[in-house]
């Protein structure tokens, strides 16, 4: 009995491991991938911050922490940090708020729901680059003459050029090219609300903005966190609009740290360094993002 | 203690990879000028005879800016009457700075294009330095060359670039334009101080004309250009030793000879738009083909993008004038893009022959009639825009003696910072505040290459 007890565990281990095997399997290309596009990048960017490296030498010494000394001690690094906080708060309240309003109107819309949907989602799949440039052009030309025909001089001005105004265009820009994601996810959260839910709210004599407040926004809670996560995390790697957009300028009014970490390590040819910076952007979005899945899951649970 | 053991198996995944990455990076040392042996270039041609003309072919990535390109492709379709399976695939870079963004990606992943044009300077230096270029002495296509200075395009008294256009640093001038002002300029009265170009730039505005002169605020080039030229003709004229005395802690941006640049700037300021700051290059160009403004600081190589877009525009290059008496005035000019082979380079031979064509004088000319370019081949005489007939009557009088492009040997870093500090110039900072930031920000820069200092102060000649 002992035997055939042993004799099927066996077994038993041997399916087990035959099956772990073959789930390796299928894992294993994704695992490549991955490995070849994520974690070989990054690491060797952590390898690289720990180096002088200008990105020309063909030899390079190891330094430590060398460079992380210096960028908390670095006056034109904390200043686009302090340029990126900026950009990612505004942004992400921005982006959240647009999106809720657009996919709240578009789903209240009676006759051609898809055709709303369509026109508010298509700036998102414009490059961001493209939109850079055209709100240059934008912002250069047409309301430059809209601001001479009010007489607001700043914009006559073109406001990108006013070391005031600049990041703020850029966060406005930032919001129009992308707001009509977070609608999708914002659709897709209004849609798995219970309809069974509003009509008991209906019944209870709960009316507009209550209705809101009370049911949809705690139900959209799932979507909520995934749109702030997702939001202040891309809004902390922003480049390539703001890049096409002012070039960080004027001066370094709206340079935000990846604009640094591409100055530091081409232009200035600090390779190291800028892999450096390239790192702490890395933890401090890591960090933000636990912060926030931490927070918002918790109010998810409350709200479930 | 599964959690201890997957624990610890993470840590010692995250060492292993760190160790490959770090195996991988580049750690040996080599003596300048040698090739790498991991490098592709290093590969032999099996057959070792130096091939017949006749036998070349093949595929050359070339990494070259849009502007000069056509030239290129001129002188491809040339040489393809000797060699016609011979073809150019072109990778196209749009500023300095993206070539050497484009090349440091190449020169970490092993995977340099076979030859590149690009323009002369201190980084250009630096590959040729680290072994990613090969020498061209083989070829012997120096001697063709006109005097001019070559230390940007030799490393160690071996040539590894050859330069395929003279680069002016000019004011240009939509010469139509002027002309429906009632203004002309020729040989004779064209501007030769500062004051005598402020006073044009009244005359311009007395005719109509509200703002005269464009600056590009947004845009690194063009926002440094007439800063760079002051520098070359003023502040090097004062002191042709300057950058080196500031690297050495002689002199400083802090100076009165610097600090006197934006006073002269704000002569100037008067007859830029407001919204100069945030100009691009585009906006530039429309305002100056439209006649809204009249004259600019660029370099004349950017003349081909002006003329794809007017092709019949009268325009004119002046030289600049931005010293305090008109017999200090120079021309500003030297070597500008060259032509490299890469130790990348896949067939070495078909480029050193195609770079023997470039380099003739009839290659030449082929490429400065097709890209708005000077030659820098003796006897080469191709047909020149138009826009340069004040220049070179100048030059070939030899009226005026001849400022070099400085910027190229300073340290990387500085046309970006001086940008930055330029805006905030142009934003209302006040000079003081904004040399002293550009003096903190060079430091910075000097503090980050100490070796690259070191080795610029070892090599510079003083001029007595």
């Amino acid at each position: 009995m002992a035997k055939i007890t042993d004799v099927y565990k066996m077994q038993t281990i041997k399916n087990k491991n035959k099956e772990a095997f073959i789930e390796l399997l299928l894992v294993l290309p994704a695992f490549a991938f991955y490995f070849v596009f994520v974690a070989y990048p990054l690491f060797g960017g952590i390898f690289y911050s720990m180096t002088d490296w200008d990105g020309v030498r063909k030899n390079l010494n190891f330094i430590g922490f060398q460079n992380y000394i210096k960028i908390f001690q670095d006056v034109y690094v904390l200043g686009p940090l302090k340029n990126t906080f900026i950009f990612a708060f505004f942004n992400t309240i921005l982006l959240n708020v647009l999106g809720l309003l657009m996919a709240l109107g578009a789903e209240n819309v009676r006759r051609g729901k898809n055709v709303f949907r369509a026109l508010l989602y298509i700036p998102c799949v414009l490059s961001a680059i493209l939109v850079g440039f055209v709100f240059n052009f934008i912002f250069d030309t047409p309301l430059a003459a809209l601001g001479n025909q009010l007489g607001i001089e700043v914009m006559a001005n073109n406001l990108l050029g006013s070391k005031s105004h600049a990041l703020a265009m850029g966060i406005l820009v930032s919001a129009w090219k992308s707001a009509g994601w977070y609608m999708v996810v914002y659709i897709a959260g209004l849609n798995n609300i219970d309809q069974a839910l509003y009509d008991a709210a209906t019944v209870d004599g709960v009316t507009g903005w209550k209705k809101f407040w009370y049911v949809t926004f705690p139900l959209l809670a799932p979507s909520f966190t995934i749109n702030m996560v997702l939001a202040a995390e891309r809004s902390f790697k922003e480049y390539d609009l703001m890049f096409a957009l002012t070039g960080g300028g004027p001066g370094r009014a709206s340079e935000l740290i990846s604009m640094t970490i591409y100055n530091e390590s081409f232009t200035n040819k600090r390779a190291g360094y800028g892999s450096a910076l390239g790192v702490i952007l890395f933890l401090i979005i890591l960090i933000i993002t636990l912060i926030q899945m931490k927070f918002l899951r918790k109010r998810e649970e409350n709200a479930l | 203690m599964k959690k201890g053991k997957f624990g610890l198996l993470l840590i010692v995944a995250v060492l292993i990879v760190t160790m490959i990455v770090g195996c991988g990076g580049k750690q040996t040392s080599q003596a300048p000028g040698n090739s790498d042996s991991t490098n592709k270039g290093d590969t032999k041609p099996t057959d070792t005879a130096k091939p017949n003309d006749s036998e070349f072919s093949g595929t050359i990535t070339m990494l070259i800016d849009a502007a000069n390109k056509p030239g290129i492709e001129a002188v491809l379709a040339e040489y393809k009457k000797l060699h016609p399976k011979v073809n150019i695939e072109y990778i196209i870079w749009e500023t300095v700075t993206d070539f050497e963004t484009m090349m440091t990606n190449y020169i970490a992943t092993n995977t340099l294009p076979d030859m590149y044009l690009s323009q002369v300077g201190v980084v250009q230096q630096q590959y040729a330095a680290e072994g990613y270029l090969l020498p061209l002495d083989d070829l012997n296509i120096e001697q063709n060359l006109v005097n001019g200075d070559k230390s940007l395009i030799k490393y160690k008294g071996s040539l590894y670039a050859f330069p395929m256009t003279i680069g002016y640093s000019v004011t240009f001038c939509n010469y139509d334009k002027l002309k429906e002002l009632g203004i002309e300029i020729n040989a004779d009265n064209y501007p030769r101080s500062m004051d005598e170009f402020i006073d044009l730039l009244q005359r311009c505005r007395e005719a109509g004309c509200m703002y005269p002169f464009s600056v590009a605020g947004a845009d690194t080039s063009s926002c440094t250009a007439w800063p760079f030229q002051y520098m070359y003709q003023v502040v090097y004229g004062k002191n042709p030793n300057f950058y080196a005395d500031v690297l050495s802690g002689k002199a400083s941006w802090t100076d009165p000879s610097f600090l006197q640049m934006f006073e002269d700037y704000d002569r100037l300021r008067e007859y830029m738009a407001p919204d100069t700051i945030a100009k691009t290059v585009d906006a530039q160009r429309a305002d100056f083909i439209s006649g809204e403004t009249i004259f600019y600081s660029q370099t004349a190589p950017t003349l081909s993008s002006i003329r794809n877009l007017a092709p019949d525009m009268d325009i004119l290059m002046l030289p600049p004038s931005f010293t305090e008496n008109p017999e200090d005035q120079t021309l500003i000019s030297g070597f500008d893009s060259g032509v490299s082979i890469t130790t990348g380079a896949k067939n070495p031979e078909l480029c050193k022959d195609f770079l023997k064509f470039l380099a003739s004088k009839e290659g030449c000319e082929i490429f400065c009639n097709n890209s708005a370019s000077v030659p820098t081949v003796k006897g080469a005489e191709p047909n020149l825009d138009p826009a340069f007939r004040l220049i070179t009557e100048i030059a070939n009088e030899g009226k005026l003696g001849n400022s070099p492009i400085l910027s190229r040997q300073w340290i990387a870093g500085f046309k970006e910072l001086l940008k930055v500090g330029c805006q905030n110039w142009l934003a209302g900072e006040d000079a003081v505040s904004v040399v002293n930031k550009i003096s903190e920000e060079h430091t910075r820069l000097m503090e980050g290459s100490p070796e690259w200092v070191q080795e610029f102060l070892a090599n510079y000649e003083y001029v007595r």
